[in-house]
């Protein structure tokens, strides 16, 4: 229950006010007039799908409900009902035997949840990494030009780039970031996302699956129709778990909307009170 | 005597830059016989024929003479306290009194304004990494930005704090009023030729203009006009307009200049803030 507390306090601010609408162009609609968001996903000019849009999480049917997570989280008051957030909380969630820890990372995981999940980076206003960027409740916003993609993150105002301009990793020499480096390339409908040169203490999920600076992430976007998104994250980090591993993750589209500011360190009281030891 | 207390107002600015990010060469980039960027080369246009505004952008720099003219001996303070990457120098005049170019008697201050600024002025300096710089501060510091010129949607993304406006370029109007005041605004841009401008509004009142302090309403409004001259230097001018605090409108030119082969920083100022519980009221 504290666990929750820690994760509403650090996720909730400001959550109900609402920029003015403003309808979305180019959705396709059924022939009563509402949005197909069954219909064609829509191209660029240069005939690659566009991701551009405002997306929500939808928590994956595999996902197995955490033991230890309380009923009645999954409504956080951010406007459509979240069916749950299981992976947000635990990334492995889906697979069956869970996530394929080194003995030190299960470890390091278990007193993590011990400990309430109090150093989660978004229970103290820091930047949260990418894998609890593609399963937090907030919304993302994916606007796609030629040679450089970015994805605005209402949670904790993210901000990742993603270059398709044809440039490689970095080798060895990157800057460790919070979010990484990434380069996208096409294959075929899909767009291939690798990022590298990430912080030795990435949290993956709530309960802190950790990510080491060794680990190496590919996400295969897909935009399955008009409204549906999967996003297929490979994590490969041999330094934290024993073999590279694959999940699935699902986003909604958000017609008509927009994201809202989010600044965390505006009136940001609540570590003195945190639990956790 | 105003100008004293910019030592310790910059300081609380900024969290420390320093290291250097991947230098991507980017084969889009013209450049001379000899290897160098052609920063003189005409400016790019994007896929609708306007003129491509993207790229990473500096303010021109305001040198340490002419921040000493203005600001008098307290720069030479500052000085001694220069933290590296943010050294005086780096950061443009505006940057610490936006209204440096009037008199006194030309000020478009109100008297109830200057109040306000010298309350802000005794505001607690322990009050780091609560807010945000906001804006146009956060393009006036030792920082550069990013601008992402996006078909429908151009966005300006700020190395100080991680901050980014979205300026909607699809068509739509400023909406009438604001349910929800921004720290970084509303915006709609539209194009005049080869001028990109950008109208904001939906303000909160919770950020200073400047580093000394100048307060604004939430009824600011802010034309923007950019235009690239060529590959290389982006002319910029801001409009302030905000009859609750000022008596007219008034208008400051920032010239930027390409940072080529480069890019911004993630910025966060929360990241090991440990100077809260050392300063002084």
């Amino acid at each position: 229950m504290v666990r929750v507390a820690v994760f509403l306090a650090s996720a909730a601010p400001a959550l109900f006010a609402q920029w003015p609408d403003y309808p979305a162009a180019g959705v396709p609609k059924t022939a009563d007039g509402k949005p197909d968001l069954t219909g064609r996903a829509p191209k660029t000019p240069d005939g690659h799908p566009d991701f551009s849009g405002i997306w929500r999480f939808v928590d994956s049917p595999d996902a197995r409900p955490e033991p230890s997570l309380p009923p009645g989280v999954g409504s956080l008051g951010i406007g459509s009902p979240v069916p749950g957030l299981y992976q947000f909380f635990d990334i492995g969630s889906t697979l069956k035997d869970g996530l394929p820890f080194q003995p030190w990372a299960r470890e390091l995981r278990k007193q993590r949840v011990a400990q309430d999940n109090k150093d989660n980076p978004d229970a103290h206003c820091l930047p949260i990494g990418l894998m609890q960027l593609h399963t937090h409740p907030q919304p993302r916003k994916i606007i796609q030009s030629p040679g450089l993609i970015v994805i605005l993150y209402e949670a904790n105002a993210g901000i990742r780039q993603i270059f398709t301009d044809g440039r490689p990793l970095p080798r060895n020499d990157a800057e460790p970031w919070w979010y990484g480096y990434s380069v996208g390339k096409w294959d075929g409908e899909t767009l291939v996302v690798e990022t590298n040169g990430f912080r030795d203490d990435v949290w993956l999920d709530v309960e802190g699956s950790p990510l080491t600076e060794s680990g190496k992430m590919t996400e295969r976007f897909r935009r399955i129709n008009y409204g549906n998104m999967e996003i297929e994250v490979t994590v490969d980090d041999p330094k934290a778990y024993t073999k590279p591993w694959t999940v699935k993750v699902n986003h909604k589209i958000m017609l008509n909307t927009e994201l809202i500011e989010f600044v965390c360190q505006e009136n940001e009281k609540d570590v003195p009170h945190m639990t956790g030891k | 005597m105003r100008y004293q207390r910019l030592v310790v107002l910059l300081t609380l600015l900024s969290a420390g830059v320093g290291a250097q990010w991947l230098n991507y060469r980017d084969p889009g980039t013209p450049r001379t016989r000899d290897g160098k960027v052609n920063l003189s080369a005409p400016a790019p246009r994007a896929a609708d024929g306007k003129p491509d505004l993207s790229g990473v952008w500096m303010h021109e720099l305001t040198p340490v003479s002419e921040m000493r003219r203005l600001y008098g001996a307290r720069v030479d303070a500052a000085i001694k306290v220069d933290v590296p990457g943010m050294e005086i120098g780096t950061q443009h005049k505006y940057g610490f009194d936006i209204l440096v170019d009037f008199t006194p008697e030309e000020s478009p201050i109100r008297p109830e304004t200057e109040d306000i600024l010298e309350r802000a002025l005794k505001r607690d300096p322990a009050e780091v990494c609560v807010g945000v710089p906001g804006f146009p501060l956060a393009d006036l510091l030792s920082e550069p930005i990013k601008i992402l010129q996006a078909p429908r949607m151009t966005v300006i993304f700020y190395e100080v704090d991680n901050l980014h406006r979205q300026i909607y370029t699809d068509g739509r109007v400023l909406p009438k009023e604001f349910d929800l005041p921004a720290y970084m605004g509303y915006s709609v841009g539209r194009w005049e030729g080869d001028v990109f401008v950008v109208e904001t509004a939906g303000f909160n009142d919770k950020t200073p203009l400047d580093a000394l302090g100048h307060p604004h309403s939430d009824g600011l409004r802010v034309t923007e006009r950019f235009r690239r001259r060529d590959f290389g230097h982006l002319d910029y001018e801001m409009t302030f307009d905000d009859p609750k605090m000022y008596t007219k409108p008034f208008t400051i030119k920032v010239p930027h200049d390409l940072l080529a082969d480069s890019d911004i920083f993630e910025s966060f100022c929360s990241e090991n803030e440990k100077d809260r519980a050392h300063l002084k009221k």
